[in-house]
């Protein structure tokens, strides 16, 4: 229970944070290498460019849990607490319609690439792989807005800053991110 | 009709609250189920071919590297510096507090940040010294948004990735108009400060006391030398500039200057991940949005219809930049770039202006909506570190907005600023 709870908090997180660092080794290896031992790297770009694609999406999905995402608020203020509610629902079922729409697509793009085995430029490693990121980081944004939507619906009648996110099981440093 | 479901989509989603990003996809993806115009496997193509770019890793990067150098000690000891060199002139809280920013900005990718770390710095000290309230907390917002102009910055980044300009080339050019916005808003405060007496520092520096705050400032001052002087010896491209400068930030923030330990390492990094996520989101979603623009010839309409209006070069130019101006004001800096840039591009360089001006055109004025009210995020930042209403600070900002307009005509207008270095060095 105790594990669920965190993983509810940063699964993403901890994705995030190991490609996003790994990432930055990478390239500044692939700096060091070429300047300073004159030896290019064939790889570390684009297994960078790979794992950025991880990070963005997982991103997403984690900018849902958090509540993250950059909206235009000019009609949400003009509304009461229950306008705001309500909206804020909608918004929530309209992304959740475009990630299934998404989720739908994007797995189909990676099967066909799939049957088609096509392989990456420098490591060889197979390319649907790289286009299971979408599919994956979408799935994952579905769960979180159907994790919100169920928490807004049982929790109408609390204040709007309790109803909009839900709040971290720790309140400790990732909540502030 | 395709136009109106693809702009009248996003504006109503938007407007619904929706992500900025989610609702340029479903824009995108309403159009595609309408018209048919291209296929639906292109769109989710693209969420993953936009994204497979190495300059946009740019930005991640970037990000980091400010936030790394953000923490704490660098903009403490960069305010040091620029209270050496200008603290004792007239006005010289408000010199210190521009100057400061430009440093910051030579360093970080993005604006608000520095309105957060300067601006909780400065605004007691110049309420100390008798500087309007309503005054300070308009030029933190404005110098912070000079943080998007100077290179590294991340719209730049996007516009480059948008357009297919090299990023090189508009960092270059970025240069010296976002040091003329800066001077500007410098002259415009010591006028200010003439008017109202406000004096500056007691204390001279010694040449001796300056090369000692230097040299504290030293592994902070080296950040952009580093990252602008790599890229444009062609030592790195931007990407790996960022990522020198993230792995600098490390090195800095961990061992030299302790700011951080690296049992916090994992939440710094996490938030910039965040941030770049949330904004990035739109580069994916929009897949689709150019190929659909340009199937549907609305660039080519719209250049047809602002030529029908105006014959006039200057005419012209004054539109480009009062429409963004507006937009800048009201839309996300990114979503903006994203949107118009391949709406514009064709009709300025249809005048004769090249893709890297504009760029740099484009840049500074959607940093200048983000201070122009009724909407622009850098004043909620400033109203809450000077603790000043929206409505006191909306009616200060308006002549900084006057001054950097001012720049930003000088800067259409004279393309050699902008171009000069460009021309000079990747020739």
């Amino acid at each position: 229970m105790k594990l669920l709870k965190w993983l509810d908090d940063y699964f993403e997180a901890i994705f995030m944070v190991i490609l996003l660092f790994v990432m930055s080794i990478f390239i500044g290896l692939q700096v060091f290498m070429r300047y300073v031992m004159q030896n290019s790297l064939a790889w570390s770009e684009e297994l960078s460019r790979y794992m950025y694609i991880y990070m963005l999406y997982l991103g997403i999905s984690y900018g849902v849990r958090t509540n993250r995402h950059l909206r235009i608020s000019v009609i949400q203020n003009l509304l009461k607490e229950k306008g705001q509610k309500v909206l804020s629902l909608f918004s929530d079922i309209l992304f959740l319609f475009f990630s299934v729409i998404v989720v739908i697509n994007s797995t189909d793009v990676a099967m066909s690439i799939a049957n088609f085995g096509q392989i990456t430029a420098s490591t060889g490693m197979p390319m649907y792989i790289v286009y299971m990121g979408v599919p994956i980081g979408f799935s994952l944004v579905i769960l979180r807005l159907l994790q919100n939507i169920i928490h807004k619906v049982m929790h109408f009648k609390a204040p709007v800053e309790d109803y909009m996110v839900r709040k971290m099981h720790k309140d400790t440093q990732g909540a502030e991110a | 009709m395709t136009a109106i479901i693809l702009f009248g989509g996003f504006i109503l989603f938007s407007a619904l609250t929706v992500p900025i990003g989610i609702s340029l996809g479903l824009a995108v993806i309403a159009t595609i189920f309408y018209s048919g115009i291209v296929d639906i496997t292109f769109f989710a193509q693209g969420l993953t071919t936009a994204m497979d770019s190495f300059p946009l890793m740019a930005a991640v990067f970037f990000i980091l590297a400010g936030d790394l150098m953000g923490r704490g000690g660098i903009s403490k000891r960069l305010l040091k510096v620029a209270d050496a060199f200008f603290g004792r002139y007239t006005g010289g809280l408000a010199l210190v507090t521009v100057a400061a920013c430009m440093f910051f900005a030579a360093i970080s990718g993005t604006g608000s940040a520095t309105v957060a770390a300067i601006g909780t710095m400065v605004i007691p000290e110049m309420m100390r010294k008798g500087y309007d309230r309503g005054f300070s907390s308009a030029l933190i917002a404005s110098s912070g948004s000079i943080g998007a102009m100077i290179p590294p910055s991340v719209t730049m980044v996007i516009y480059g990735v948008t357009t297919g300009v090299s990023i090189t080339a508009i960092f270059l050019a970025g240069i010296f108009p976002g040091i003329l916005v800066g001077l500007s808003l410098m002259i415009y405060s010591y006028i200010v400060s003439r008017k109202h007496g406000y004096t500056g520092n007691d204390k001279a520096y010694t040449t001796r006391e300056k090369l000692q705050i230097i040299n504290e400032a030293k592994w902070s001052l080296l950040v952009p030398i580093i990252i602008l002087g790599g890229i444009y010896g062609g030592i790195f491209t931007p990407t790996e500039a960022a990522a020198v400068a993230v792995i600098y930030g490390y090195i800095i923030g961990m061992f030299v200057y302790k700011e951080f330990s690296i049992k916090e390492l994992p939440e710094i990094i996490l938030k910039s991940a965040l941030i770049t996520s949330t904004i990035l989101v739109i580069i994916g979603t929009s897949s689709g949005f150019g190929r659909i623009l340009s199937l549907e010839r609305i660039p080519s309409m719209i250049a047809e219809s602002i030529v029908a209006m105006s014959s006039s070069k200057v005419v012209v130019f004054l539109l480009v930049n009062a429409l963004l101006l507006v937009v800048g004001t009201f839309m996300e800096t990114l979503a903006a770039v994203i949107i118009l840039a391949p709406i514009l591009l064709p009709v300025v360089t249809a005048y004769g202006m090249s893709p890297v001006h504009f760029g740099i055109i484009m840049v500074i004025n959607l940093a200048i909506g983000f201070v122009t009210p009724p909407l622009g995020a850098n004043l909620f930042v400033a109203c809450q570190v000077a603790d000043i209403s929206f409505e006191k600070i909306s009616r200060a900002i308006v002549p900084l907005i006057i001054v950097m307009v001012a720049a930003l005509l000088i800067i259409t207008f004279v393309p050699q600023i902008s171009m000069f270095l460009p021309n000079l060095i990747m020739n």
